[in-house]
């Protein structure tokens, strides 16, 4: 990263306000620290020896609850595996590699921290010198790069009465294509028409190169019977040709759009750019910072997610790159 | 071998590495698959590879239409003595080239794939043996997927490496553009050798020592493999076996008899690459080069035998 | 969370909640209906049978009306308020533990555990309660953790049992030495406590005193070995076996069936003197156990002072006022648990002096014969004595002959119309009640005034302090010796005295009441005096340990010592165990790890984590100076690693030589532009 600046007061008090464990007391737990003081408040007013020996008990459990869920926490190393295509508004799949040196780890919950990433993953037990993967469905409300600071891990073990959390700094990058939606409206008309030599993978039913043979099913052209290969195979085999039918589009987004209309009209794109990819068309985009030449596949589809994605957010692209 | 390489390096220039795992290949008695784009020379290798032992050759594009019938070869009618006789097929050679083999549907694959396994083509209940030595080399294309049937994993694993030739050097490439011209470079590939020597490499290879300390440490390679986090299935006993043949075949190169660990090493991420199943397909990342990343890191924690 | 629960965890929780359940019920003050039901609903529950778990809220009223039960109870002044709220804990637990195992049930289903041992600790001071408390902790413990980790594996799963178990087994012997840390160490604000004592338990208390002594009926109490009474001596007389007679009453009225005493109630008060004091009183603190079930206290012969009495109940303890009655009894007013009071005894052999107060009509009574008394008695006894006539001297004679003729049983024939002559003539054989009643009439026969006392005879040491056991209750002769007083006389023979239960169950139950007494005095009754006594023998150990009696084991110094160099030995014996079990590195490999030394001085760099073979091909393509050196080296060590053809004497001295020529080659050449 950048050379480290001298540290602000600020950043310092942050860093102080923010210690890198949180202690949040469940349900379980307040019920256990009121029983703990109202044993407390019989022992001092009784005197009963019975009473002290309960509450020794129960402050004990609490601090070694303390000490084993920081044996449990500390010591980890997290990193991130990897994610599913991330669209904005539906739950992909992301996953996270936890491992510890030694010790055992239980009872973890990952998420990302500080992000508005919703959905959690969960490990219920770690032995020490194995890595696990831990997967979860991870929501993402809205387009773009999402800048990830850090792993969150909590743990409720050992007796869940405190959830402690600890922040584990590990950078990284999540970019998120807009939300698959449905388009209202229809592309703009294609710029060229069927082009010859182009087979199109998707559609069998065309005169062009041969894709393959099936045997023919019932109710299906006997025009389209392979006789030679038929003759050989004893039984009737239909021959399935590329329809050499593919137009390109360059799909568009106008400058100027910002905000919720900059949304919905990336949305539309992307929505466009798939069924029109699906049918085997070319696509192209063009944006105000970008510009993509029109190709088939699932990459192109990628690739005008990506750019659709990093829309509006070309300075962090900037600095990402630097 | 160094006879067959130079015979080799002569079709395919600027790629040694490649082209000695090539024939090691060949000399472990195993099937090759070679992965790459289109245009950088595998069927130009393949070719000159069977010039070089003086093996008899087909070449099969595999196609959509392709049926196994139309390799393995076919009972045709013989009108004058009215009875049926068996015409085999291309695969009926000492080396078969199986160009893009993805493009052909599974039926045709598989058929392909068992007579690799098997050594020998059982039709209509008769089984034929293949001639000896029988090695195929089979081409797919990694990048334009569309419209193929990819390889299951199952199949893979009957390759004993996979490896892919890249973009030659710049200096290569520029003094390919000069001398392409003058004459095709299949023509200066030479007849250096044989199948009965190349059988005799075979034999000879298979006999060499493989030390106990090397060959644990194959299988902790393994083992390795198989409790990697990222890997979701790892290197199976085949692979295990395969590997100890491939650095066998690599030993013969420096005249030694017997493998060291830098054997093993150097042929880790040909014959194991294709065989392990990554547990997740980063995006962005293709998983051979994600596997062979990881094979190497594995190959870096496990401490060699000294 | 998985769609089924761990069975374990289930059954963890249920024997926690059992547990502390049973931590209140050996206070022995629950009602019989709440063991019941919560038996059943833990046998249901342990089986898996979670019978309410369809209807929660229906059987929900179940506990309403059990609540009712116990609140009419409590009303109506059968039941105490704590000992109410403690069943209905364990009522609702059990309820709980028959629902559907959620998350809320179990939650509730520990709380009410908590609650329930909370109660068990105002119930009970049992020992068994300690044991209970700790269970609880550990399988509660235990149940939450496995639900904390249940909760986070994704479904279908295995839960690492074993995995949670191991760390958090160690956790938990953490917490209990961090109880016992806390519980001596946290300042106690009362100066003395005395915690509570348990009720009697499962078993019936002993019968304790009547006002009468009836002959006959069954005489099982003598193998009763229960402990009814704990007295600490001042002096100590250090025996092991006491062998003294602790008196409870005493009875001068005989109707043929039964005894009674004439004396009426008299005066109550802090403090009892029953007769003058001497200079030299045995003073002894008596605790009356549960096991005693009465409330007549209990002293040496013969009892001079009694009182500062406590009375211990359910709810606490407070200070009682006792009260005499005819015979020489002294009674506790109130009814308790325990109690705990002092008294003074005239030290054995001493002279009384006086007979202390006794009316006119109980001194006429010590002669009072039962109306049909047999006729065979007199001559009988006139015939033993043969013309003694001194009191104390005819007593022992008659007391010779009766242990001398008559033998002794505990199997009585049951009702008989005229138990004396029986025993005299008849069966010739009883128990100590028949022995001390024939002395007693016997001597009267003859016009010597005697009484019949009761109370216990033995003594046993346990802690410094002298147990009674209900076996030991005995009967025995009081002689009026004119000028002495009361004499004690007794008839029945000496080995019959003392309780009669097997030697096993005695010794099981005196290794019992060493724990249970241990655990009373240093957990029950721990007090801030004895953390100070604590902290002040930790700041200055006390002089007289050095005055001892020499031990005849080593000094702490030595112990500690001889532990050092134990571990000191152990640690050297493994280091070098795992020294001579190491791989023992090949010839090749101190060879290459003498190249790899030396190239690591002055060589080109090698890459992280490259081998010498590797390394050695990557000069030979660089085309680097030092490769006609290294690579005959290098293919020598892979030939005597890997090939099977080990190095030869000598070759690798000389095969470093030319690797070290080479490098100095290189450095030169280097040197030079």
């Amino acid at each position: 990263m950048n050379a480290p600046a001298p540290r602000t007061f600020r950043a310092r008090l942050r860093a102080w306000l923010r210690p890198p464990r949180t202690l949040r007391v469940t349900r379980t737990g307040r019920t256990y620290l009121v029983v703990t003081f109202g044993v407390g408040l019989g022992a001092l007013n009784t005197g009963n020896n019975l009473l002290y020996l309960l509450l020794g008990m129960l402050l004990s459990m609490v601090v070694v609850s303390g000490v084993l869920s920081e044996r449990c926490i500390g010591d980890l190393s997290v990193r991130r595996v990897g994610a599913d295509a991330a669209f904005a508004g539906e739950p992909f799949a992301f996953r996270w590699a936890v491992s510890r040196k030694k010790g055992h780890g239980f009872a973890l919950t990952l998420s990302e921290a500080d992000v508005p990433l919703t959905g959690e993953g969960r490990v219920g037990h770690l032995p020490p010198g194995t890595e696990a993967i831990v997967r979860a469905d991870l929501g993402a409300s809205r387009r773009g790069p999402m800048r990830l600071t850090g792993v969150r891990v909590t743990t409720t073990w050992p007796l869940g009465l405190f959830a402690k959390t600890r922040v584990l700094p590990v950078e990284g990058l999540l970019l998120v294509y807009p939300q698959r939606s449905f388009a209202c409206r229809e592309p703009v008309t294609s710029e060229l028409g069927p082009a010859g030599e182009s087979g199109n993978p998707r559609r069998n039913d065309g005169t062009g190169d041969v894709t393959g043979l099936r045997e023919l099913a019932p109710a299906e052209d006997a025009r389209r019977v392979h006789w030679l290969k038929s003759a050989s195979q004893g039984k009737l085999l239909k021959v399935e040709r590329e329809r050499e039918e593919r137009r390109t589009y360059q799909l568009s987004i106008e400058s100027g759009l910002s905000g919720d209309g900059l949304e919905r009209r990336c949305e539309e794109v992307a929505a466009q750019a798939h069924r029109l990819l699906a049918d085997g068309h070319e696509v192209g985009l063009d944006t105000p910072s970008t510009s993509l030449r029109p190709a088939t596949g699932t990459a192109q589809e990628r690739r005008i997610l990506q750019a659709l994605a990093w829309l509006g957010f070309e300075d962090t692209r900037a600095s990402e790159a630097a | 071998m160094e006879r067959i390489a130079a015979q080799l390096g002569r079709a395919v220039q600027g790629k040694p590495t490649q082209v000695q795992d090539v024939v090691t290949c060949l000399v472990a008695g195993g099937h090759l698959l070679l992965e790459d784009v289109p245009g950088v020379g595998k069927t130009t290798l393949a070719e000159a590879l069977a010039r070089a032992c003086a093996l008899s050759f087909a070449r099969i594009q595999f196609t959509a239409d392709l049926l196994p019938a139309d390799i393995l070869g076919a009972q045709v009618f013989h009108a004058p003595t009215a009875t049926f006789t068996f015409r085999p097929g291309p695969l009926f050679r000492q080396l078969v080239l199986a160009d893009e083999l993805n493009r052909a549907p599974p039926r045709t694959q598989s058929a392909l794939l068992e007579a690799m396994a098997q050594g020998q083509v059982s039709m209509d209940g008769n089984t034929l043996p293949l001639p000896a030595p029988f090695t195929v080399v089979a081409t797919q294309n990694p990048v334009d997927f569309s419209g193929t049937y990819p390889l299951p994993d199952s199949q893979l694993d009957r390759f004993l490496m996979r490896l892919s030739l890249g973009p030659p050097a710049p200096d290569v490439e520029a003094r390919l553009l000069s001398t392409r011209g003058a004459h095709a470079p299949l023509d200066a590939v030479e007849a250096v050798s044989g199948p009965e020597e190349v059988s005799a490499l075979r034999a000879h290879a298979a006999g060499l020592r493989l030390d106990d300390a090397v060959a644990e440490y194959v299988v902790r390679l393994a083992v390795a493999t198989r409790e990697h986090g990222d890997i979701e299935r790892g290197a199976s006993t085949r692979a295990v076996l395969a590997l100890g043949a491939a650095a066998r075949a690599r030993a013969t190169w420096e005249a030694r008899d017997f493998v060291t660990p830098g054997d093993v090493r150097a042929l880790l991420v040909p014959c194991w690459a294709h065989r392990v199943l990554l547990r997740s397909a980063v995006q962005g990342v293709s998983a051979r080069d994600e596997a062979a990343h990881l094979l190497e890191e594995i190959a870096r924690k496990v401490p060699a035998p000294r | 969370m998985s769609a089924r629960p761990l069975r374990l965890r289930l059954v963890l929780r249920d024997v926690g909640a059992g547990a502390a359940f049973a931590s209140m019920a050996v206070s022995g003050q629950l009602p019989l209906w709440t063991l019941g039901l919560f038996g059943l609903a833990l046998a249901l529950a342990l089986l898996g049978k979670r019978v309410f778990a369809r209807r929660a809220k229906l059987t929900a009223v179940l506990l309403l009306g059990v609540a009712a039960v116990l609140a009419l109870q409590v009303m109506s002044g059968a039941m105490n308020m704590v000992v109410a709220a403690c069943a209905f804990a364990g009522l609702i637990a059990a309820h709980r533990m028959l629902s559907q195992p959620d998350a809320t049930a179990d939650g509730q289903t520990n709380l009410a555990g908590l609650l329930m041992v909370a109660g068990g600790a105002a119930l009970s001071g049992d020992m068994v309660y300690g044991a209970c408390l700790i269970g609880f902790g550990v399988l509660s413990s235990l149940a939450l953790a496995l639900g904390v980790v249940e909760g986070a594996v994704p479904e279908g799963e295995p839960v690492p049992v074993r995995g949670v178990l191991r760390p958090l087994s160690s956790g938990l012997a953490f917490a209990v030495a961090g109880a016992v840390a806390f519980f001596v160490l946290f300042p106690r604000l009362n100066w003395t406590v005395v915690g509570p004592r348990s009720a009697p338990g499962l078993g019936a208390a002993t019968a304790g005193f009547s006002d009468t002594v009836r002959l006959g009926g069954a005489g099982t109490i003598k193998g009763n070995p229960r402990v009814v009474l704990r007295a600490t001596l001042t002096p100590d007389p250090g025996l092991d076996a006491l062998g003294a007679y602790w008196v409870g009453r005493t009875y001068d009225t005989f109707d043929g069936q039964e005894w009674t005493s004439v004396g009426a109630p008299q005066k109550s008060g802090e403090s009892i003197i029953l007769r003058p004091g001497s200079e030299t009183l045995v003073h002894q603190r008596v605790e009356l156990l549960p096991a005693y079930g009465g409330r007549t206290l209990v002293a040496l012969e013969m009892p001079a002072r009694l009182g500062n009495a406590l009375v211990h109940t359910s709810l606490g303890t407070r200070r009682t006022v006792v009260q005499r009655l005819g015979g020489g009894e002294v009674r506790f007013v109130e009814s308790g648990i325990s109690y705990t009071y002092e008294a003074y005894s005239l030290p054995p052999n001493a002279e009384e002096g006086s007979t202390g107060k006794l009316s006119r009509a109980e001194h006429d009574q010590l002669l009072a014969l039962p109306e049909g008394l047999d006729a065979r008695v007199a001559p009988l006894a006139a015939k033993v004595l043969d013309g003694e006539r001194e009191p104390l001297a005819a007593a022992r004679k008659l007391a010779a002959w009766l242990q001398r003729e008559y033998g002794y049983t505990l199997e009585l024939s049951g009702e008989v119309a005229d138990p004396v002559a029986d025993f005299l003539f008849t069966r010739k054989a009883g128990h100590c009640e028949h022995f001390a009643t024939a002395l007693t009439l016997l001597l009267r026969t003859q016009g010597i005034s005697a009484r019949l006392a009761t109370g216990f005879f033995g003594g046993e040491r346990v802690d410094g302090a002298y147990l009674v056991r209900a076996g030991d209750a005995h009967a025995w002769t009081h002689v009026l010796v004119p000028g002495r007083g009361f004499v004690t006389v007794d008839a029945t023979p000496p080995a019959h005295r003392p309780t009669q239960s097997s030697a096993f169950v005695q010794r099981l139950l005196a290794l019992y009441e060493a724990l249970e007494s241990r655990w009373r005095n240093s957990v029950v009754d721990y007090s801030f005096r004895d953390q100070v006594d604590a902290a002040r023998a930790l700041v200055r150990p006390p002089r007289g340990s050095e005055e001892r009696t020499p031990s005849r084991l080593p000094p702490l110094r030595a112990w500690v010592t001889a532990a050092l160099v134990a571990a000191v030995v152990y640690r050297a014996w493994r280091a070098l165990s795992r020294w001579k079990r190491r791989a023992r590195p090949m010839e090749a490999t101190r060879f290459v790890d003498a190249v790899e030394a030396r190239l690591a001085q002055g060589g080109p760099p090698r890459r992280q984590g490259e081998a010498l073979e590797e390394f050695s091909a990557r000069l030979a393509r660089e085309g680097h100076p030092l490769t006609p050196a290294l690579t005959p080296l290098t293919r020598r060590y892979l030939e005597a690693r890997f090939g099977d053809r080990p190095l030869v004497t000598g070759e690798a001295a000389r095969l470093l030589e030319s690797l070290n020529r080479a490098l100095e080659a290189d450095a030169a050449r280097r040197r030079a532009p």
